[in-house]
């Protein structure tokens, strides 16, 4: 395995919840609370949960769009150990280059009076890369890296399909040459033929550029698809980490077990009885006591009530939150 | 009449300014009763405007020009019911809507009333279908919360939607969709919108009312994992058209199309592992104004045959297998064609 290039220790975000005429707090949200993981060079970590579970949150706090609680993130670039948390704006406004993000939605996330040219070129001008032809040059090879047309890049977004617009978000992304890549959701949106396209290409532009992926989506089969490792959030905890085909074939949270039961599989037949989780998403401003996702649990115990499960090791590389990791038999896939 | 619902040669346009949209082209459907018809496709194949034109909702643009929707009556003495010929805010398509054919939305949030209990909204559709007073079709209401699993519906049935999770939400929907009994429930991407967890909830609760209920199902969604679960017959389209149709186990099993064979190999199935390249359809949906000539899916198809699928008319759907038929020239209509 490669030296870790992002390194996040104990990262916790808390959203205040204000009332009244003066704000006064009246309780809060842990969004993220107490995250810790790595990403080596070149890999890809999935980051994988339900709606409201911290994983958009986490990737977040990483490119320092809000501000973290607590804890620390440090980026390896070469030698050198960067602190995300303590970067000053001009700091990091410059640093901004080694980590970019794709976001989900690749109609709302163009600029509709821009034309792809200078979508992906902003960056570069933001960063005072070169003059007006090394511009267009560098565009014009990422336009080709991504699989379009370069006589696409006069035209407005409003010509592209889904597919074709998450292509340009990834050009503007990669434009910078980032070191590391957050990529929130990037599929989902994507009818299913073109899904399978943009996995391939990132897998693609991951090989050709020695790209690392945080790859934050809801969808286990897309996590299975193109991470290395994964991390399974519930209520802004990870509750197990392990390498991908590790997670997937012996799952040692019962969370995890449930997700992957849950998911449709596209084989008449194959289902042998759903494990269907009682109730929601634990709310996150009023979490249960013990480990947060004890009441929907079919394993749960009068001590997981109690107290809050930590993440430890269980033999290779496999992290888990849960008081009966050891006892329980679960089914993977 | 044998089945429920039979749609014939079905034929929406969309006029709008910027061109003509062929929405549905002469789409043949059949729904027998109590059994679920998977329509799978991706957006914009015209899955959920031909499911609008079965209960004539269509958006104000968008017409039936031609084809024929006719559902079968409640009394076996009587004629079916021609759809297409009603209009569609008359005093009969309102009784079969809701009455006989339901459906229940993608969106829970932007398909419940803001400012009405759901309670109110439910009880709206009992009042509206049968003879009920306001307090027995409350109480038909809390009856309906509670058949779909809704926690405390005496007291939910006074909740306004916004108070409501989206699991929830969709609960409720679904209450308001079952009232009245109808004979077809449409499901239009019905867990789409929700998480896996919450997505399992919904299908178990479906798949149960179904059974108790005794319904046909049309079961309209872009996930295949779904379609498995819960259909028993399956229509794939591709742009208006549907260009296979058989049992769940040889849409799956015993695929023909290439679209369908691509859609397959292209999703990403859990427990395959990380090395795998996906297989994927080259190219994207072309421009709705401007469907290619020939058969609609061949500027993406990887066996198309030069000035056969690129000219003349789209291909007909043949007969490939008993229950089973494809619409596309690599089977011809005398028998064997390539696998």
């Amino acid at each position: 395995m490669n030296a870790a290039l992002l390194k996040v220790q104990g990262l916790t975000k808390f959203f205040p919840i204000t009332t009244g005429l003066f704000r006064r707090t009246a309780g809060g949200i842990k969004a993220v609370d107490n995250v810790s993981f790595e990403i080596a060079e070149g890999e890809t970590l999935g980051l994988v949960g339900e709606s409201g579970c911290g994983k958009t949150t986490t990737g977040r706090l990483i490119l320092r769009l809000i501000d973290r609680t607590a804890g620390e993130m440090q980026f390896n670039l070469g030698e050198r150990g960067i602190d995300l948390g303590t970067l000053s704006r001009d700091e990091l406004r410059r640093f901004r280059k080694h980590m970019q993000l794709i976001f989900q939605d690749p109609f709302s996330s163009l600029n509709p009076r821009m034309t792809v040219l200078d979508i992906i070129a902003e960056p570069l001008r933001a960063h005072k890369y070169g003059n007006r032809a090394e511009i267009e040059d560098r565009v014009r090879w990422l336009t080709q890296a991504v699989g379009l047309q370069v006589e696409y890049l006069r035209r407005y977004p409003h010509a592209f399909s889904g597919g074709q617009r998450q292509r340009i978000c990834i050009a503007r992304a990669l434009v910078l040459n980032p070191k590391l890549v957050i990529c929130d959701e990037p599929v989902s949106a994507l009818d299913v033929s073109v899904q399978a396209q943009i996995l391939n290409l990132l897998k693609d532009l991951q090989r050709e550029l020695g790209l690392t992926y945080l790859f934050i989506a809801h969808d286990l089969s897309v996590v299975e698809n193109i991470s290395a490792r994964v991390a399974v959030m519930y209520a802004g905890r990870i509750v197990e980490m392990a390498a991908t085909s590790e997670l997937f074939h012996h799952p040692r949270h019962p969370y995890t077990e449930a997700l992957m039961n849950a998911l449709p599989k596209p084989e008449p037949g194959a289902r042998t009885g759903r494990i269907v989780l009682p109730g929601e998403v634990a709310d996150p401003s009023n979490l249960p006591p013990g480990c947060a996702f004890h009441p929907r649990c079919r394993y749960a115990r009068d001590g997981c009530r109690e107290a809050t499960p930590k993440l430890r090791a269980l033999g290779h590389a496999h992290l888990c939150a849960c008081h009966r990791a050891e006892e329980i038999e679960l089914g993977g896939v | 009449m044998e089945n429920l619902i039979e749609i014939r040669s079905l034929d929406v346009r969309f006029y709008l300014k910027e061109g003509t949209v062929h929405a549905v082209n002469g789409v043949d459907m059949d729904i027998p009763a109590n059994r679920t018809l998977g329509v799978v496709g991706e957006s914009g194949c015209g899955k959920s405007i031909t499911a609008r034109a079965m209960l004539r909702i269509l958006p104000p643009r968008g017409k039936i020009i031609a084809g024929s929707i006719r559902l079968a009556p409640r009394d076996s003495q009587r004629q079916p019911i021609e759809i297409t010929l009603l209009a569609p805010g008359g005093r009969e398509m309102r009784a079969i809507r809701g009455g006989d054919i339901s459906m229940i939305f993608q969106e829970p949030m932007t398909s419940l009333s803001p400012v009405h209990t759901v309670g109110n909204q439910i009880m709206e559709s009992v009042r509206l279908h049968q003879k009920a007073t306001r307090a027995e079709a409350r109480d038909r209401a809390i009856e309906m919360l509670r058949l779909v699993g809704v926690p405390m519906a005496e007291r939910r049935v006074d909740a306004y939607s916004h108070e409501l999770s989206g699991g929830l939400r969709q609960r409720c929907m679904i209450a308001m969709a079952l009232c009245c009994h109808p004979r077809l429930l449409i499901a239009d991407e019905p867990t789409t919108a929700l998480d896996v967890t919450i997505q399992a909830q919904i299908l178990n609760l479906i798949e149960r009312l179904q059974k108790e209920l005794g319904m046909a199902m049309m079961m309209i969604t872009h996930d295949l994992g779904v379609i498995a679960e819960s259909a028993d017959e399956v229509a794939v389209m591709y742009l208006g058209r549907i260009v296979e149709r058989g049992s769940v186990d040889a849409i799956f099993n015993r695929p023909k199309h290439p679209y369908t064979v691509g859609l397959l190999e292209s999703i990403p199935r859990i427990g395959k592992g990380n090395t795998e390249r996906l297989a994927s359809i080259p190219g994207t949906l072309p421009d709705p104004f401007q469907q290619p000539p020939g058969c609609p899916f061949h500027p993406r198809c990887k066996h198309r045959m030069h000035s056969v699928c690129d000219a003349g008319d789209p291909p007909p759907a043949r007969k490939v297998a008993q229950g089973h038929e494809v619409a596309c020239h690599l089977y011809p209509a005398n028998g064997e064609g390539r696998p």
